[in-house]
């Protein structure tokens, strides 16, 4: 029998695969992590109830499709709020109290900037950034092409430049 | 300069160098892009637990295997919530081995069996299966409507109130409302039985009754039953089964003055309001929804 997403093994090894980055795709459109958590849970709900009707390879942008079109944060004038963990300084030696402070306002500085990013940039840009994913992987996982996600990336980085240059 | 606004972009995947950026649009700007990225190399998310979540995942869904699970008593009158509750019971009634699986209004099912055939019920639909002796004995009571695709094995026979269908390896859709059998082959062979009277479908073949009795057999050209694609179709049906159907998937009451007219044509899962005009409009007949959604008027 050909491989269905409603066989046990191979639901889970999608779920596997893609529930971590589907996650932090909503946490970055809406800044709300534990309501991406409960959405990916309903994405992966619907999944398994159209498993039937879903080829394999069509899961990943099935789910994607799914998650970019659901609604966090739906209050319009609520701020979206990003923060993220810090593994290791940038630079190794020379980590002077000065220069951990400089580098948490930088940072503080850059979150509230890509926070503030519409959210079609904001999200390529994070997936790409934070994520590691190549442009290709992502324009697969939101149906765009890869000139549109450089687009946006462009533009993303065309705003934030602005933080850096605030010395 | 080509690719304008995809440029810092491409310098960001290596595909444009330092030097093209600085051509167009000076050293400061390189510098300030690579402070950017540099401080970001080393941001992470929290880690995710996938293997934690999964079990999570899986303790809030019912699951598919022929095992007993918790049963979901409901009180009476509560409309069923979205999601589909797949009911699990022994009867005393019937022969211990029964499992019982349904639908729910506004949702369809599926399952596998341990043959590897697999049955899609439409809303509103049951069925009654042998789950002990399965394999050797391939027999199931449909209430209503079910798409079967059925694994080469033992004679796979489908009753309903109406008629018979049995199979040996293929693809079918038995529908069985009111007083309408409704049979389509999608795949491979099957016949339908009604009392003494029997019709043997191949592929792309579908028959139906009425009143007991079967009709010619008819070709059809669909892939696989509409209900499938969230869509109900109907050929020279009367307005009382369709608006059954309407009822079904949408969860409401209909009062109909005129049950005898007679509707060709489709009507979408999605959207009552739509769903209502589609059959409707060529019937040239008005629709009035309750303001809480739940009942129709049609005239």
């Amino acid at each position: 029998m050909a491989k269905s997403v409603c066989q046990e093994s191979v639901f889970d090894s999608v779920f596997n695969a893609h529930a971590e980055s589907l996650v932090n795709f909503l946490y970055y459109k809406s800044g709300d992590y534990s309501g991406a958590e409960d959405l990916v849970q309903e994405a992966f709900a619907k999944l398994w109830k159209q498993c039937a009707k879903v080829p394999l390879e069509k899961a990943k942008s099935f789910l994607f499709t799914i998650a970019n079109n659901s609604f966090l944060n739906e209050v319009k004038h609520k701020k979206v709020v990003l923060k993220f963990e810090q593994r290791g300084h940038s630079a190794l030696d020379n980590v002077t109290p000065q220069y951990l402070l400089e580098e948490a306002e930088f940072k503080d500085r850059l979150e509230k900037a890509i926070a503030a990013l519409p959210e079609g940039q904001r999200t390529v840009f994070l997936m790409n950034r934070i994520d590691k994913m190549k442009y290709r992987e992502i324009a697969e996982k939101l149906g765009l092409s890869v000139k549109a996600i450089e687009k946006r990336i462009h533009k993303a980085l065309i705003e934030l430049r602005k933080v850096s240059s605030k010395l | 300069m080509k690719h304008e606004d995809e440029l810092l972009a491409k310098w960001l995947s290596g595909e444009v160098t330092d030097e093209q950026v600085i051509q167009a649009e000076g050293v400061e700007s390189l510098e300030g892009l690579k402070r950017l990225v540099t401080a970001m190399d080393n941001w992470s998310m929290p880690a995710y637990n996938a293997a934690k979540s999964l079990k999570e995942f899986k303790a809030n869904r019912q699951p598919r295997s022929s095992k007993i699970r918790k049963i979901n008593w409901r009180a009476v009158g509560v409309v069923a919530a979205s999601a589909a509750i797949l009911i699990v019971a022994w009867f005393a009634f019937f022969k211990t081995n029964d499992i019982i699986l349904t639908a729910e209004h506004g949702e369809t099912q599926n399952f596998v069996f341990s043959d590897g055939s697999k049955v899609w019920l439409n809303d509103g639909s049951q069925i009654v299966y042998n789950g002990k002796d399965w394999i050797s004995q391939r027999s199931i009571k449909l209430t209503g409507e079910a798409l079967f695709e059925v694994t080469k094995g033992s004679p796979f026979v489908v009753t309903t109130h109406l008629g018979s269908v049995t199979v040996l390896g293929t693809q079918f859709n038995a529908r069985a409302w009111g007083d309408n059998l409704h049979v389509e082959c999608y795949e491979g062979r099957v016949r339908v039985n009604i009392d003494s009277q029997e019709t043997i479908l191949t592929a792309n073949e579908s028959v139906r009754s009425a009143g007991g009795t079967l009709l010619t057999k008819q070709d059809f050209t669909h892939a696989s039953p509409s209900w499938q694609n969230a869509t109900s179709r109907f050929y020279s049906e009367k307005l009382i089964t369709v608006c059954e159907e309407l009822e079904r998937q949408f969860d409401i009451k209909i009062k109909l003055k005129d049950a005898d007219r007679v509707f060709t044509g489709t009507f979408n899962h999605s959207d009552l309001d739509a769903a209502l005009n589609n059959i409707c409009k060529p019937l040239e007949l008005t629709y009035k929804i309750s303001t809480d959604k739940k009942s129709v008027v049609i005239e």
